[in-house]
């Protein structure tokens, strides 16, 4: 009898792990930007509004004809004609009851891009799912270690 | 009226028993499919309510809590009925309870599904019932009604089980096919050996004594629910054991009514007789004497203290809106059973039935009574209104009810009603065979039927339970333990690190001649038209003069090419033209500007003469030196005023340092060490001379730090101080203390004048002389010591990669190809760092017009960044284009 | 740490309820009707009450959550979903919370309200919804959270513009709009406050405070 209720608990068990832990599919991105060939430039740059405001923001093709427009032999034309904007899909998210703020944690905190966001400066593709898993534990670890707020109210309002 | 118990209790007595679980009848299935009916309807009902929200209900402010609690509370409280029949009666060895315990047993267990349930049914999100669990906050009573009922269903499941065992087996027995199976496993290796008997007695009686303090405590963290808080009416601390005694009442209540329905419909009259329901309803005539008691207690309290918030309450319910519910529920709870069960002849099985149903009633009305009237009496001035329930909770109360009543029928229909085991020893014992009892109430098997096995798998049982709860509780434990963390970059952090990769490379700068050369060209370039030297009047820039500049030259050079920018509006504001230099030129603006502290130390901060008085008797000089001391030791220092300037003073004081030593001691007189500005103020002192004013000064030029480089070899300051590791050990690297010597010369030779015992000493002991200056030596030497961190920049060519790629390589490569500046590589002259920062001032206006116009951020260096990607370009370079015309 | 704390001058407040229309808009409240109200389902953070309050009877008294120093209603939450925080704002953690109504049940004020369905607005005024404040989902309690949130992006601006936070900084939505200037917000802790120095006045007193609650919304009482 223990043997059929061992079964079941961990055919349970298994399920839910594996609803719980299965990644999402991978989104497909309209443009292949590569990060790592523009390594130099920094992420605020595009991402506009992660230093001074609470998103961060995906850049449209005016910002990148700013510089493709003027270098010889790697001006994408047809990038820069494009005039709707870009139909990025966001891969990082915070859900809706979070309240984060870029500003906070780029301008000052001065956090590396790259702890949230994972490697992007090595990326040839653009992202596909989310590189580092956005979950409260993942926050509360690092603010507990820096000494940030661990107050539920400061990002749960 | 009491039918004898049949004597022979081996077969016949069972089938009644066992009977119906293997037929259903007409009205069996009638009943169970109108009881699926409404149970599906409330399945329809919930659906609903998950979909519109607690708003199907007809809840609102202040009336928070209704149906669903008030049944929460009464379920909870019917639970009950199992323990005081199972446990207590057992405990006190009453026999007549013994065809009844297996009913208040199922009772309890479906019941508590019925409660919990309840309370899933009333949360607005029950998607998150198991924050409750992972997130618990232990001083809500809510938290302890939790695991009270956990632990309680945990322990009534068990107790039901337990003694169920036998009759299982029995079963097992007796069934052939998928019950066979089915009571097999259940049994769990049951045969009815001794020692299998003396085990669950044991542990029954074990249990039966644990599981009342679970219960009373179950019922009383329920009533602490509303106990704890500040609520009129609800705070009160009556509660805990009022409620435990109206579950006690309800309970037998809900037993009575099962029994009089189980007999009637499987024809148990034989097991289930009126002495039963008299023994029963003189208990529950108990509880409602008890239950009045109470009742009584709390309104009379409320009422005489006439607290008007709890009145408020308490005539809302007996004469408010609430009236009628209150009142019927004292008919219900007291004078319906009272009467009835006080009378013998009333007391019958009819009787008994009616008052159970009459106590069910309003027990049920008594938790409502208790949640909603204080509820809807709230201390605030908000609007309130008289709760009504919607249908969607009478549906789903009518559910519950219906879903308990199907289950317990379903029970029936799988397992004797009537504990058989029980019964037979009873009757055994009571036939005044004990020994009959021992055989008789043990199951005789066929030998080899079923492996010898302890009491059956209980210990596993129990052991993998508790093993499931154990292991289930720390993962879920430990799953709150925050992980490591990933690595947070800290850029800030890590450049105040030294990089562990690659070594750093010294750059090598040519140590200026004359640092005054450059003098000329901060006028001719026009450097002056903006920037002043420690001049009077605040001009277009920051006077370069009053900078105290304390880093390296490669850090000035990353400070003038932070302020590029800013420079070049001003410069377009003012229409001038921004100057360009060669890279000579450079090294001596460059070194104009380090070597211009010199000069700010000692003219812009002249020490004070009256300090300074103080400070030559303090420290004892005038014990030997004095105005006419023609008698004194040492000589008259005003003899020399008019000369003094710190280069002299520090020449002066080291050359005769030793003679000064050694009378010094002599004379028991303690070697003076000079602090902070004292140095100072003493040569302010000793320039403005005892007796008579000079305006005549002397000031001595800064020397040549080249010369003076070649004189730290030559006067062998080399053998004991090394200069950025280079040079003999000893004294301290001059090298590493160089922001010490950017201070004023005069503290400079304080310090040397503070170290010289030791210097002297060591000096003895290495034989080595100790060597004079002239007044220019000592110029060179101190020249170079404020110039010693000017040749020695090292910077890490790796730091300076990373440096390149992120602020440069958008414009620039290095032997990549032009991309919107051009390639680094194949620029002449750039082999140098005094040439690089020359390259740079260059072109900044140019750059600054390009970043500008792509809406780029102007790249700034930090403190060491500027000899860092200096390091790298150079060793690029060097790489990249070896045969590059130099 | 600070203590937040906020003075409601009953001279001065006028029932114009111009504070309930600033709350309902800063924070996302959902919109009632006369049918729901009656029904016990107002939604609204802070209310007008007629009230017997020392000194007049029937006065109108702004009502909102008190900000209670020892709150029932935090005792009493199985998940921690409410909580005292730090700076004594009581504050509502919606992601957590359970929907059991013990809170509600337990505040004496009432000031707690709960989400029977899910919130909707007409989609012309979607976009004038607060980014700052969550959109509650049904099934969770809100109440008045002395606008955190406000406090949270004053703090963040003052720290990047590199200096400390001022008192005009951080200001709830009702206390900026009341026309009569009849509320004031502040630090209780802060000696130099002017909220600390209303609290001290003679007719300062706080709402049913003998039950323990240490309220920090203090009223000033009408008259002398």
């Amino acid at each position: 009898m223990l043997r059929y209720f061992g079964a079941a608990l961990v055919t349970g068990l298994v399920a839910a792990a594996w609803i719980v832990v299965l990644p999402p599919s991978p989104v497909r991105q309209p443009i292949a930007f590569p990060h790592a060939k523009h390594q130099g430039v920094a992420c605020t740059v595009c991402h506009r509004g992660a230093a001074t405001t609470a998103h961060a923001g995906i850049p449209n093709a005016a910002m990148c004809a700013k510089c493709h427009s003027t270098i010889p032999g790697r001006a994408m034309a047809s990038t820069a004609q494009r005039e709707p904007p870009i139909a990025w899909v966001q891969v990082t998210h915070v859900p809706d009851h979070v309240m984060f703020s870029h500003r906070r944690h780029v301008t000052l905190a001065k956090l590396d891009c790259e702890s949230c966001h994972g490697k992007m400066r090595e990326r040839m593709a653009p992202l596909g799912v989310a590189p580092v898993r956005i979950e409260m534990k993942t926050c509360l670890a690092c603010h507990n270690r820096e000494g940030a707020s661990e107050d539920c109210a400061a990002c749960h309002r | 009226m009491d039918a004898p118990l049949p004597a022979s209790t081996a077969d016949a007595s069972h089938d009644e028993i066992i009977a119906p679980i293997f037929t259903i009848g007409r009205s069996f299935r009638l009943w169970a499919m109108a009881l699926a009916a409404v149970v599906g309807w409330a399945l329809f009902a919930w659906t609903w309510q998950l979909t519109h929200g607690l708003g199907a209900t007809n809840l609102g402010r202040p009336v928070y809590w209704g149906l669903y609690i008030t049944n929460f509370v009464f379920f909870v409280g019917v639970s009950h009925a199992g323990t005081l029949i199972s446990a207590i009666l057992r405990i006190v060895q009453a026999e007549w309870r013994r065809p009844i315990t297996r009913m208040a047993e199922v009772i309890t267990v479906l019941v508590l599904f019925f409660g919990v349930g309840n309370v899933l049914l009333d949360l607005g999100r029950p998607d998150r019932a198991l924050n409750v669990i992972l997130h618990p906050h232990l001083r809500s009573p809510l938290i302890w009604d939790v695991s009270s009922i956990t632990v309680y269903l945990m322990c009534s499941s068990i107790y039901l089980y337990l003694p169920l065992i036998p009759d299982i087996a029995l079963l097992r027995d007796r069934t052939t096919g998928w019950r066979h199976v089915f009571y097999g496993r259940l049994a769990n290796g049951w045969t009815g050996a001794p020692h299998q008997w003396h085990r669950l007695e044991k542990t029954i009686s074990i249990m039966a004594i644990g599981v009342i303090p679970v219960a009373v405590s179950v019922h009383t963290v329920v009533s602490w629910v509303f106990g704890m808080t500040i609520q009129p009416m609800w705070h009160s601390s009556i509660f805990g054991p009022y409620f435990v005694v109206g579950a006690i009442f309800s309970g037998i209540a809900a037993i009575i009514t099962a029994m009089v329905v189980v007999r009637k419909v499987y024809g148990l009259e034989r097991y289930l007789q009126p002495v039963h329901f008299n023994n029963l309803g003189l208990l529950l005539l108990v509880m409602a004497c008890l239950w009045l008691y109470f009742t009584f207690a709390e309104y009379l309290t409320t009422w005489y203290a006439q607290e008007p918030n709890e009145l408020n309450v308490f005539n809302a319910k007996l004469f408010g809106p609430f009236a009628p519910l209150f009142w019927a529920m004292l008919v219900f709870c007291f004078i319906v059973p009272f009467t009835i069960l006080a009378n013998n002849r009333t007391r019958t099985i009819a009787g008994t039935l009616i008052a159970s149903i009459s106590v069910n009633i309003g027990m049920w009305l008594e938790r409502f009574t208790i949640v909603v009237p204080s509820l809807s009496n709230p201390r605030a001035p908000v609007h309130t209104f008289v709760y009504k329930p919607s249908w969607v909770e009478w549906s789903l109360m009518a559910g519950c009810f219906a879903a308990f009543a199907l289950l317990y029928m379903g029970f029936t229909k799988l397992f004797p009603i009537i504990s058989i085991w029980e019964l037979s020893a009873e009757t055994s014992e009571a036939a005044g065979d004990p020994a009959g009892a021992a055989t008789v109430g043990r199951l005789h098997l066929p030998p080899g039927h079923g492996p010898a096995r302890t009491v059956p798998g209980l210990a596993r049982t129990t052991l993998g339970v508790v093993l499931i709860l154990v292991v289930g509780g720390s993962a879920v434990a430990f799953g709150q333990t925050r992980p490591a963390a990933p690595a947070v970059g800290r850029p800030d952090r890590a450049s105040a690190q030294p990089s562990r990769t690659g070594r750093d490379i010294t750059l090598s700068i040519e140590l200026p001649d004359n640092p005054t050369t450059g003098a000329l060209l901060f006028v001719e370039k026009g450097c002056v038209r903006c920037h002043a030297l420690a001049g009077n009047a605040t001009r277009v820039g920051p006077d370069l003069g009053r900078l105290h500049f304390r880093g390296t030259v490669m850090d000035l050079a990353g400070s003038f090419w932070n302020h590029a920018p800013v420079m070049r509006e001003k410069m377009l504001d003012m229409k001038i033209q921004p100057p360009t230099l060669t890279s000579r030129e450079m090294a001596d603006l460059v070194a104009f500007l380090t070597a211009y502290r010199y000069y700010l130390t000692e003219v812009g901060q002249p020490g004070n003469p009256a300090a300074g008085k103080a400070v030559f008797a303090g420290k004892g000089c005038t014990r030997c030196h004095g105005a006419g001391a023609w008698d004194k030791p040492g000589p008259d220092l005003s003899r020399y005023k008019g000369r003094f300037s710190s280069i002299f003073l520090a020449q002066v004081m080291w050359n005769h340092g030793a003679e000064m030593a050694t009378v010094m001691r002599g004379q028991g007189i303690a070697w003076p060490k000079f602090e902070g500005r004292e140095m100072g103020d003493l040569l302010a002192f000793l320039q403005a001379g005892s007796g008579g004013a000079t305006d005549e000064r002397v000031y001595f030029e800064p020397g040549s730090p080249r010369r003076g480089r070649e004189l730290f070899a030559s006067k062998r300051c080399d053998q004991c101080h090394a200069v950025a590791g280079i040079g003999g050990h000893g004294g301290p690297d001059l090298g590493r203390r160089g922001r010490e010597f950017v201070g004023s010369i005069s503290s400079l030779a304080g310090l040397m004048w503070n170290h010289s015992q030791g210097m002297t000493a060591e000096l003895a002991r290495r034989n080595i002389p100790r060597v004079s200056f002239s007044g220019q030596e000592m110029a060179d030497i101190l020249a170079y010591l404020y110039f010693v961190n000017y040749a020695t920049v090292s910077g890490n060519p790796d730091r300076g990669g990373e440096l390149f790629i992120k602020k440069c390589s958008p414009c620039h490569s290095i032997g990549g190809g032009k991309r919107i500046g051009p390639d680094l590589s194949t620029i002449t002259d750039l082999d140098e760092p005094i040439a690089i920062i020359a390259a740079m001032w260059d072109h900044a206006p140019k750059m600054d017009q390009e970043l500008r116009s792509r809406n780029l951020p102007w790249p700034r260096f930090e403190p060491g960044e500027a000899a860092d990607l200096t390091a790298f370009v150079l060793s690029r370079r060097s790489q990249a284009a070896p045969t590059a015309a130099r | 740490m600070s203590r937040w704390g906020l003075v409601i001058d009953l001279d001065r407040c006028t029932a114009c309820q111009a504070c309930v229309v600033a709350c309902k808009h800063e924070n996302n409240v959902s919109f009632s009707t006369p049918t729901t109200t009656k029904a016990g389902r107002l939604m609204t953070w802070i209310q007008l009450v007629a009230a017997d309050a020392p000194g007049a009877t029937g006065t109108a008294m702004p009502l909102m959550c008190q900000h209670c120093d020892r709150p029932p209603c935090t005792d009493v939450c199985p998940t921690s979903a409410t909580y005292l925080n730090p700076e004594g704002i009581v504050a509502q953690v919606y992601p957590r919370c359970i929907g059991c109504r013990y809170c509600t049940n337990a505040c004496p004020y009432a000031v707690k309200v709960f989400n029977w369905t899910t919130p909707e607005w007409p989609d012309a005024m979607t976009p004038m919804m607060n980014p700052d404040v969550s959109v509650r989902p049904k099934g969770v309690v809100e109440k008045c959270t002395f606008c955190h949130h406000r406090l949270m992006a004053a703090r963040e601006r003052a720290r990047a513009e590199g200096r400390d936070l001022a008192p005009e900084d951080y200001v709830p939505a009702c206390v900026q709009t009341c026309p009569g200037e009849a509320m004031v917000f502040g630090d209780l802790d802060d000696p130099h406050s002017e909220v600390a120095a209303l609290a001290a006045s003679a007719r300062a007193f706080r709402w049913m405070e003998e039950l323990g609650t240490k309220p920090k919304v203090i009223y000033l009482r009408e008259g002398e």
